[in-house]
């Protein structure tokens, strides 16, 4: 079952820009479509998922995680109320939390990878720190989130260059030296042209021909998705097509825009509600948005309609459904 | 190899070896033996064509002459040189042949006995029957019951009557031929005259000109030519076909006028009717342009909109650009 398992993690180089919401709604569509999913909170140090879902007490927090080694992974899953969604909560705002140790990534990693479920959403904290950019390349599937302000598509941007690089560092964990290229923790202050794509790829051609091949590779391989966060105007999508075309020049990467969540009251009222809008409100415009990113990622077409209380989901799979690898 | 093309081959390289520098001399040292036999054999060839040619023109001319020449025409039919009376008529079974008649005979003009004797239409038929008549009046000492056709009715033709008859009969044939061509060009004037009165009236049938074709061919030209002659030198004397033609005239005159009114009636409905179907299609043709300036205008301005849609987008991509990758970010290198 392990092998079924998909991992997509949503991340941000901003904080605030919606992660939280757009990763717990995503995983509430995927559910009551009918997949077994997992919503996972890695936003350590600052977790506040389980809010969303209205849990305002998890049994289980990051703690056990790593105190209570104990207990299978499908002990620490939450039951959310909503049929197929379990949850892993990461919560305990002790200081320091944030900065986990290798040992206890590798546990996390080790933790989702056995969870049996068809999907795991993992819910990043916000930054380029290696433990959110691990997380973020330990996924299948990566979801940047950004919005419209220039500030955010910025962090986006350089958080994508992160996500690369540290891509490519951890492929290349066994040659020592383009190791060290790659890691610019070992490069402040000294060589900060090393991490332009094309400089780094002189780099690795003088020292070894077929390293080029798989550098080419992992670049190629890098598709991170795009979604637009509080999209007042139509114009604001722009800087969604400016992220994508940055990224492109600059990292050669090809990202996906897959779409937009309008700015909406009703966002903010379920936040405050702690009841997600897509289960409040199946049909409003910010739970369609939902559906069609949710449709560009798995490529299916999923509508959901509330009636009398329950929710009902006519769900198309295309021909060419399933995730890619 | 084909032999055509080794041939030609050959000639090549023969040619190619004249052309060769190094093979001058060779060639002036031992083949211009060859060359002079080769010239000089041509050259006899040719005198002998020639010879051969001039030969041949010289008897086509002989022959030519002599199918021209008339005594070279008797020669070439084995025909005596000189035919006396007694010779000719050797034949015949009577023997009254006398010398005035041989001198009648000689005093027929030199031409008219060519003709007699070659054209077999005329003056062969006239030299059979005064053949006939002479050897007719012959048997008619012999048989005097014999009936022998028309020649029966006529005289025995003495030269000077064969010339006469000829004479008449050339005539009579000058006169058919005149008249012939009289009613052909009676016939294209009447023609003419048809197609006229059919563009003019749109009938050929009314006053006197609208006799039919035939009826023209059918009336003696002569007396047409006569009456027009007649017309031409006594004006008056027909004043009443001259009334009968003024009237046709107006008539004509009146037709045509209701005619040209009918055509200016039609003429008046048919632009009324243009006009209105132009004013129609130009109010279409207004109406689609206003349209499609309404579209336009919309369409401009989602153009302008998008045109500052793009604008921003170009501002904010080169601003973020410049944040993120450009030269002026901290940490950057100067260059």
């Amino acid at each position: 079952m392990i092998s079924e398992l998909k991992v997509v993690a949503v991340g941000s180089g901003k904080g605030g820009v919606g992660k939280s919401l757009l990763c717990a709604n995503m995983a509430i569509a995927m559910a009551l479509s009918g997949m077994k999913v997992v919503l996972v909170d890695t936003d350590y140090g600052a977790s506040n998922l389980h809010a969303l879902l209205g849990i305002s007490n998890p049994r289980f927090g990051l703690k056990d995680l790593f105190q209570q080694t104990e207990l299978d992974p499908e002990d620490f899953l939450l039951n959310t109320g909503i049929d197929n969604l379990k949850f892993m909560s990461g919560a305990g705002d002790l200081p320091g939390s944030a900065n986990l140790t290798p040992e206890q990534l590798s546990r996390i990693h080790e933790l989702i990878r056995s969870l049996e479920a068809d999907m795991a959403f993992l819910d990043l904290a916000p930054g380029n720190s290696y433990t959110n950019m691990d997380l973020f390349n330990l996924a299948d599937e990566q979801v940047v989130v950004c919005t419209p302000e220039m500030t955010a598509a910025m962090n986006t941007l350089s958080f994508i260059k992160t996500g690369l690089f540290r891509k490519i560092s951890g492929e290349f964990t066994d040659d020592r030296e383009i190791h060290d290229i790659t890691d610019y923790s070992r490069h402040l202050g000294s060589d900060e042209e090393v991490f332009e794509i094309n400089r780094l790829r002189m780099k690795v051609l003088d020292k070894d021909k077929d390293a080029l091949a798989r550098l080419n590779a992992v670049i190629r391989n890098y598709r991170p998705h795009l979604v637009l966060n509080r999209v007042r105007r139509k114009k604001d999508l722009l800087m969604g097509d400016n992220v994508v075309q940055l990224a492109r020049k600059y990292l050669e990467v090809e990202t996906d825009f897959c779409g937009y969540l309008i700015e909406s009251e009703r966002i903010h009222d379920s936040v405050d509600e702690m009841i997600p809008f897509l289960i409040k409100d199946p049909q409003s415009p910010p739970s369609k948005n939902i559906q069609q990113i949710v449709g560009a990622l798995t490529k299916m077409d999923i509508h959901l309609v509330k009636k009398d209380g329950a929710i009902y989901v006519s769900k198309q799979v295309k021909l060419t459904a399933g995730w890619e690898s | 190899m084909d032999p055509i093309f080794s041939a030609a081959n050959s000639v090549w390289n023969l040619f190619k070896n004249l052309l060769a520098p190094e093979t001058y001399s060779q060639v002036l040292e031992g083949g211009w033996l060859p060359g002079l036999g080769l010239v000089l054999a041509v050259t006899l060839f040719l005198v002998i064509n020639r010879k051969k040619k001039i030969e041949k023109r010289r008897q086509l001319e002989e022959l030519e002459n002599a199918l021209l020449d008339d005594d070279d025409e008797a020669h070439a039919l084995d025909l005596p040189e000189s035919l006396s009376p007694e010779e000719l008529y050797a034949d015949y079974p009577d023997d009254d042949f006398d010398s005035a008649e041989q001198e009648d005979l000689e005093s027929v003009p030199e031409p008219l006995r060519r003709t007699l004797a070659r054209d077999p239409e005329f003056g062969g038929q006239i030299v059979i029957s005064a053949q006939s008549s002479r050897k007719q009046n012959t048997n008619q000492n012999e048989d005097e019951g014999t009936e022998s056709g028309l020649d029966d009715a006529e005289p025995a033709g003495t030269p000077a009557d064969i010339e006469e008859e000829f004479a008449r009969f050339a005539e009579e044939l000058k006169e058919k031929q005149r008249e012939v061509q009289l009613r052909h060009r009676l016939e294209e004037d009447l023609f003419e005259e048809s197609h006229y009165q059919e563009e003019t009236q749109g009938s050929a049938q009314e006053g006197p000109i609208s006799l039919s074709l035939s009826d023209m061919i059918e009336e003696d030209p002569l007396d047409w030519n006569q009456e027009l002659d007649e017309l031409l030198e006594n004006p008056a004397a027909s004043t009443e076909e001259e009334v009968s033609n003024a009237d046709l005239l107006a008539e004509a005159g009146e037709e045509r006028r209701r005619k040209n009114e009918r055509i200016i009636q039609r003429l008046e409905e048919f632009e009324k009717d243009l006009e209105h179907r132009f004013q129609a299609g130009r109010l279409s043709k207004l109406a689609q342009k206003n349209f499609e300036l309404v579209e336009s205008l919309k369409d401009s301005e989602q153009a302008r909109e998008y045109q500052e849609m793009k604008r921003r987008q170009s501002d904010s991509l080169a601003a973020l650009e410049n944040m993120v990758f450009g030269p002026g970010k901290p940490g950057k290198k100067k260059k």
